[in-house]
């Protein structure tokens, strides 16, 4: 207690506290937190490598999927004719295969490290 | 981090006493209040970058009271004061002070515990265990008034 007791209770109770002695009670803590720390960076360690297996497997996806995608100049080209000949609904339609993509990729990395941070908090 | 882990260390040597007098009035149980403790402060160390500053034992303090509530709430038995060791030479006013917090309701043991013991202001106390202020102030005021005349054979209490 820092603070001087103010009556008899606050004194019984400060003299509670201090007939306590340490008694190795510290040196279990850190080791605890040690063993912890060890633990955490496990954890982070399977995490971030599987979200780079993850990235790595999205990003080879795309480069597999390259062939059969349609080429950027002639989709934005599409998306431009489109737009000005069929609609906005149309355009959106011809263009989903390829965003679809990309926006998984994104979604699927964003997880990843949303995961990562909460897990390596906790 | 190792010299994060070395101010750790240093902070839990300097108030490892208050963390677990407390924990130890809280499962009325030497080795229970221990456990707890030691509980209060790895979460603390888990938990430090949420830390907003302030008393570093008043934060500890609410955290081995929600430990305490989390899981051993259900096992402190009914006062085994023959766990807690005499040490200090005043075992004997130690284990009366033990005895009359056992008697307590648990919310006025849990409010003195707290305030009296630990040092929590009221609105601490009232923020750490989800109580209104006013039922916190009421707890303490009529636990401090059992102790009191429980204890009265010790001069002042």
């Amino acid at each position: 207690m820092s603070q001087q007791p103010e009556d008899g209770l606050e004194r019984m109770f400060a003299a509670d506290e201090a007939a306590i002695r340490d008694d190795g009670f510290t040196q279990r803590v850190v080791e605890q937190v040690e063993r912890a720390d060890k633990g955490v960076l496990w954890r982070r360690t399977a995490i971030y490598g599987a979200g780079l297996a993850g990235a790595g497997f999205a990003v080879g996806g795309i480069f597999e999927m390259a062939p059969h995608l349609p080429k950027m100049s002639g989709w934005f080209d599409g998306v431009v004719s489109a737009v000005s000949t069929a609609g906005v609904e149309d355009a959106v339609q011809n263009a989903s295969d390829a965003t679809q993509l990309a926006i998984v990729a994104v979604l699927a990395g964003v997880t990843f490290l949303v995961a990562a941070v909460t897990l390596q908090n906790r | 981090m190792a010299g994060d882990r070395q101010a750790f260390g240093r902070l839990v040597a300097r108030h490892q006493a208050s963390i677990r007098a407390l924990s130890r009035r809280l499962a009325r149980s030497a080795s229970d209040g221990d456990d707890i403790a030691q509980a209060a402060f790895l979460t603390a160390w888990r938990r430090r970058s949420t830390w907003r500053g302030g008393s570093f034992r008043s934060w500890v303090c609410t955290i081995a009271y929600r430990e305490f509530l989390n899981g051993r709430r259900a096992a402190a038995v009914e006062a085994e004061i023959e766990d807690m060791p005499g040490e200090g030479g005043q075992g004997g006013e130690r284990l009366d002070l033990m005895r009359a917090m056992g008697a307590l309701d648990a919310s006025e043991r849990d409010a003195i515990a707290l305030c009296l013991g630990a040092g929590l202001s009221h609105g601490e106390a009232a923020l750490a265990m989800g109580a209104p202020l006013g039922s916190v102030k009421s707890w303490v005021l009529r636990g401090r008034a059992k102790l009191q005349k429980a204890l009265a054979a010790y001069s002042g209490a």
